[in-house]
């Protein structure tokens, strides 16, 4: 066996209590995604050997879903809404005024220096709030909802975030 | 035997035909049954259904909606519709679809034939082409373009081979093939099976290595398929080669195989190319004024007899573990009964010898007493000195499964973290040569703890009060001291070994009992074969369904080559030269006077050659200059005979300083038969003609025998047959064991396990199911001594390990022609414990001089942590010229006359270190 590495560790520790089952992966994948933000090859490696399943298998159902993600997030990353609802009330006009102001060619990109990244979101159902954006702080382990937004507020927001002038204005959860 | 429950018979209609099919069948079986073809191109003749594809939709009466018929059950009086109007509309919906997924919208391989056959050229709709490609692999490539993403290779990687190399990475229109972390194939764990690229129905994965033009061999299956036995281990994998032009093109495993189960590994589908090389052997090559030149056959085999004739009496024979059945049984005939001496061996010397020593002792005979399908019924697996996945990859591949599909526990004893340790329970990890304490302490385990089968012992064995004594001794604690093995594992592996888990309906299981030649090549090696012996008969694992003891056989046909008498002990079917019952009859079926002495040992007859009591020696198939243990000296035995026939494929470093040297035909250019590892009797096909004037080995040692006994105005009867099956009826006729076989049996049978007496006897799976050929088992107490003959010292301080590679065969004659498996492996390597490594600030890559006392070579290190500190592992296979038996010690097993090939001490230092080996050893004879 090679050596247990302390992060080897605390990965086998999350997921400890889930019997070796491959309809118990998601469930780990979620666990190991919400603790550092994403999957690395190890924690996959991890999951595997303690599903008993194939790293393979694993990696191909993790690639599957669009939020599991296998790169470290940026600091602070902005999730836009790609839903219709949100479509319909110029979503669109927000993700391409957000991307200008941080100087960002697509969704998927990061500013230089790891601050900053703006990456695709998928409909949560929250219409009613229609158009938003999650902002998500890594380190503090916070998402702020932002909702109804215009352009001219995703500009202000946007400019705040690259400055880290950004206060929570939305409505606030752990994750 | 669990009951035999009469399958229920269900009616089908099938377009209007109605048929008959068991319970528990798919529609798409009983359509197939019938003949009929109608697209299933997801569906794998090896594999369950994966209903991916839809492309098999078919009507049900009275059903609204269509089904796939590869997923949907066959029930009674159900009436199925293949060909109706609405069935191929919707069809050609699904295939239009399914072509529209390659680049070029016309789709290709099994999809673009049901396009068309459905009426269909190219796609209506836009192609929507995933354009990634993976070059990385040697022997084929994956090219996204041509996938319609079906997860037959997928399936195939995962659920048959059990390697799960691959998955489908990414979703919708960017999903692909591909391995763990979107790593390249090569970078993988991918061992280059193909397993993947034989159930690929559209070519996007296609082979690199073997010729012709893909598409035609692959899809459009104008090829021509013959049946045989792969020639490289002694899993015996049936093969389906492709032949195309007097060309081998391509090799599907074959499914109705029993051994091989429709697998096949790297080399049995890659690498058969080597029959095609340009070094092949073409035509009698006689020494003249010091070099090998061209002969005619009559000139060479006339030599040959001349000197034979004089060379009775110092003369003796390496037969082949590679060649066939009737190859080596009109060998050891004609060594025998005309050159009458019983001077004849092969390669299992130098593999298993040790195995057979202890095995007869013990129960009365040598063979693997199981069929590898116990290893599935299994509840524990014992695997100890075999790297399972690098020497048998199919059983590795039939181990994996057991463990993954049927929670089998897995023990792997092995000095080095092999691959099956990833699947494994307990790995224990003894030092080199502390097998016999580390067996020991398990015993003494299982008789503490009162699991031991106590039935068995009382009305089975014998010897097992005075065996008692021998492993009461030895307590985990102390086993612990010398193996470095935790006693808590040593009793872990002893509760899993008695005691194995249930299986998943709660019926008591197995523990099999699987080595190598770990436990045999040392120079204890007879008493580690015993100490694992003991410990399965001390717990009754023998006989019975998922249990049984399996010394793994090395080549393809060393159970064969033993069974018809290439040893220097027994006639054909493990008769005793030395006894007058068996001397008696094997003399009158020969119609000659054959001696009662033993034979020479193949690595005794090294030291005669020395002393000069033999002279002249005719090696078949054979390369004991790269094989042999301390080659300096072997070469100087090889060099001192008056007289030296090598016949072969390939010119190779004992051909060198042959006097004669005769082309031989390959596996693929001769009909016969192979043994496998399960006591399978398997039949080898002609696919091509041997190239010049090459012949086969049969045919060869029958002119020669004739020959000689025209000189000696003898008869030559006895070595005129006709074929190979010719010769088969007479061993069939004279051996027991395969009584019941014969060439057309085989052929319409498929492989039969021996023992099979008769042609009513369907053969036998297990052996010692009631009692042993020895009537009962045999204890046999044996005892820990020194690890290995030669030890760490200061001025050599590391043990060197040597075993195989997956990408090699062997000292490598044969996979130094396949470019493929030389691009895997191109070089000599040496792993290195990545702390040594470091100490000796030493890095990947790098090369070293690894010397003993024997000798040196260059190895390039690798560094890891498969083995501990101070262990060193190089594969024995010679690449550039450099071969690891160049270092290892010549010390011999004295009873089984086997080398330490798996341990002698060594250091490293920098290439091009000169030579100090300190003083000359002497040379001791042995026996």
């Amino acid at each position: 066996m090679p050596l247990e590495t302390e992060a080897r560790a605390e990965i086998r520790s999350l997921i400890s209590d889930l019997e070796p089952d491959d309809g118990k992966l998601l469930d780990a994948l979620h666990r190991v995604q919400h603790r550092y933000g994403y999957l690395s090859n190890e924690a996959l490696e991890v999951i595997a050997e303690h599903l008993e399943m194939f790293p393979s298998h694993v990696y191909g159902a993790a690639s599957f879903y669009d939020e599991y993600r296998f790169t470290p997030p940026a600091s602070t990353t902005i999730r836009w809404c790609s839903g219709p609802a949100c479509r319909l009330e110029n979503s669109n006009g927000i993700r391409d005024a957000m991307l200008a102001v941080l100087d960002l060619n697509e969704l998927g990109d990061r500013t230089d220096d790891n601050q900053v990244e703006m990456i695709n979101g998928q409909c949560n159902g929250a219409c009613e709030l229609a158009p938003l954006i999650w902002i998500e702080k890594q380190v503090e382990h916070k998402r702020d909802v932002v909702g109804k937004l215009s352009v001219a507020k995703a500009i202000e927001i946007a400019r705040a975030i690259s400055k880290s002038e950004y206060i929570e204005e939305g409505h606030e959860t752990a994750f | 035997m669990s009951l035999e429950v009469t399958p229920k018979v269900l009616k089908i209609t099938i377009d209007g035909v109605e048929n008959e099919v068991v319970s528990g069948s798919m529609i798409l079986d009983a359509i197939l049954a019938q003949e009929i073809d109608i697209p299933h191109l997801c569906k794998s003749d090896a594999q369950g259904p994966l209903g991916a594809c839809r492309t098999c939709l078919v009507e049900i009466a009275g059903s609204s909606r269509l089904v796939a018929a590869c997923h949907t059950p066959v029930t009674d009086g159900m009436e199925v519709s293949t060909d109706s109007e609405r069935t191929n509309r919707i069809r050609r919906g699904v295939l239009d679809l399914t072509i529209g997924m390659s680049a070029d919208g016309r789709g290709q391989g099994q999809a673009a034939l049901y396009a068309n056959s459905h009426g269909l050229s190219s796609s209506t709709y836009v192609p929507n082409p995933r354009s990634s490609k993976d070059e990385s692999n040697v022997f084929f490539s994956l090219d996204m373009n041509d996938c319609i993403l079906c997860g037959r290779c997928v399936d195939a990687c995962q659920n048959t081979q059990h390697i799960g190399a691959i998955g489908i990475n990414g979703l919708g229109e960017n999903a692909q093939i591909g391995s763990a972390f979107n790593a390249s194939w090569r970078d993988s764990n991918c061992t280059s099976c193909g397993q993947c690229v034989s159930e690929c129905p559209t070519g996007a994965l296609l082979p690199k290595t073997l010729i012709g033009s893909a598409s035609s061999h692959r899809m459009g299956r104008d090829t021509d398929i013959v049946s045989t036995t792969c020639p490289y281990c002694g899993v015996g994998c049936g093969l389906l080669v492709h032949r195309a032009e007097e060309r081998i093109v391509w090799v599907d495993g074959e499914p109705n195989n029993q051994s091989s189960l429709g697998m096949t590994c790297v080399k049995g589908r890659f690498g058969l190319d080597f029959v095609h090389s340009e070094d092949r052997l073409t035509t009698p090559l006689i020494r003249r004024n010091g070099r090998l030149e061209s002969a005619s056959w009559d000139e060479a085999l006339q030599l040959i007899a001349e000197k034979f004739v004089e060379a009775r009496g110092s003369f003796a024979s390496i037969a082949s573990a590679k060649a066939t059945n009737e190859d080596g049984y009109i060998q050891q005939k004609f060594v025998r009964a005309v050159m009458q001496t019983n001077s004849i061996d092969h390669c299992s010397r130098l593999c298993h010898a040790p195995s057979v020593v202890a095995l007869m002792e013990q129960v009365g005979s040598g063979a693997t007493s199981n069929s590898y399908l116990d290893y599935e019924q299994a509840g524990t697996l014992l695997v100890v000195g075999s790297d399972t996945s690098q020497n048998h990859p199919v059983i590795a591949s039939r181990l994996r499964k057991a463990v993954q599909e049927n929670d089998a526990a897995l023990i792997v004893i092995n000095p080095i973290e092999i691959e099956l340790c990833e699947v494994a329970t307990v790995h224990l990890q003894p030092r080199p040569g502390t097998d016999v304490a580390l067996l020991n302490a398990m015993a003494n385990v299982i008789l503490e703890e009162n699991l031991e089968d106590q039935i068995f012992i009382s009305q089975r064995m014998e010897g097992f009060e005075e065996w008692r004594e021998t492993v009461q001794q030895v307590s985990p604690e102390d086993a612990e001291k010398i193996c470095g093995v935790s006693a808590e594992d040593i009793r872990r592996a002893a509760r899993l070994f008695a005691d194995p888990p249930l299986s998943q309906n709660g019926n008591p299981r197995g523990s099999c009992t699987i080595w190598g030649m770990g436990v045999t090549q040392h120079t204890m090696g007879s008493d580690n074969a015993r100490a694992l012996i003991n410990l399965a008969l001390l717990c009754g694992q023998v006989g019975g369904i998922g249990n049984g003891i399996s010394p793994l056989r090395g080549q393809n046909n060393v159970q064969g080559c033993s069974d018809v008498g290439c040893l220097p002990n027994v006639f054909p079917g493990y008769e005793a030269v030395d006894t007058v019952e068996s001397h008696d009859r094997w003399s009158a079926a020969w119609n000659t006077e054959l001696t009662f002495e033993k034979g020479l040992q193949s690595t005794t007859m090294i030291e005669s050659m020395l002393e000069g009591t033999i002279d002249t020696m005719y090696v078949v198939g054979e390369n004991p200059l790269l094989s042999d243990p301390f080659l300096a000296h072997a070469t100087e035995a090889f060099k001192n005979l008056s007289f030296l026939v090598v016949q072969d494929i390939f010119m190779h470093e004992t051909a060198e300083i042959a006097d004669v040297v005769l082309p031989a035909a390959a596996f693929a250019e001769k009909d016969g038969t192979f043994t496998n590892s399960e006591r399978r009797v398997q039949l080898v096909r002609k696919i091509v003609n041997p190239p010049g004037e090459a012949r086969d080995d049969w045919k060869i040692i029958s002119e020669l025998a004739r020959r000689v006994l025209t000189i000696l105005g003898r008869p030559d009867q006895g070595f005129s047959h006709e074929s190979a099956s010719d010769i088969f009826d007479e061993m069939s006729s004279l051996m027991p064991i395969i009584g019941g076989l014969s060439h057309e049996r085989l052929d319409r049978e498929g492989g039969i396990q021996w023992p099979c007496p008769d042609v009513e006897h369907p053969g036998t799976p297990r052996l010692f199911t009631e009692e042993f050929p020895r009537g009962r088992g045999k204890f046999v107490g044996v005892q820990q001594g020194p690890p290995a003959a030669e030890l760490p010292s200061k001025r050599f301080p590391f043990t060197l390990i040597t075993g195989r590679t997956l990408y090699h065969w062997h000292g490598g004659v044969i996979t130094r022609r396949v470019k493929g498996l030389v691009d895997m492996v191109p070089v000599v390597t040496v792993d290195i414990n990545i702390d040594d490594a470091v100490q000796l600030n030493l890095h990947d890559g790098d090369d070293v001089q690894l010397a003993s006392r024997r000798g040196e070579i260059i190895a390039q290190v690798k560094t890891g942590k498969r083995q501990r500190r101070g262990e060193l592992f190089v594969p024995f296979v010679q690449l550039e010229g450099v071969a690891a038996n160049f270092l290892t010690n010549d010390e011999l097993d004295t009873l089984a006359g086997i080398p330490e090939y798996k341990a002698c001490a060594v250091r490293i230092e920098s290439p091009g270190t000169p030579t100090r080996r300190g003083k000359k050893r002497s040379l001791k004879n042995h026996f």
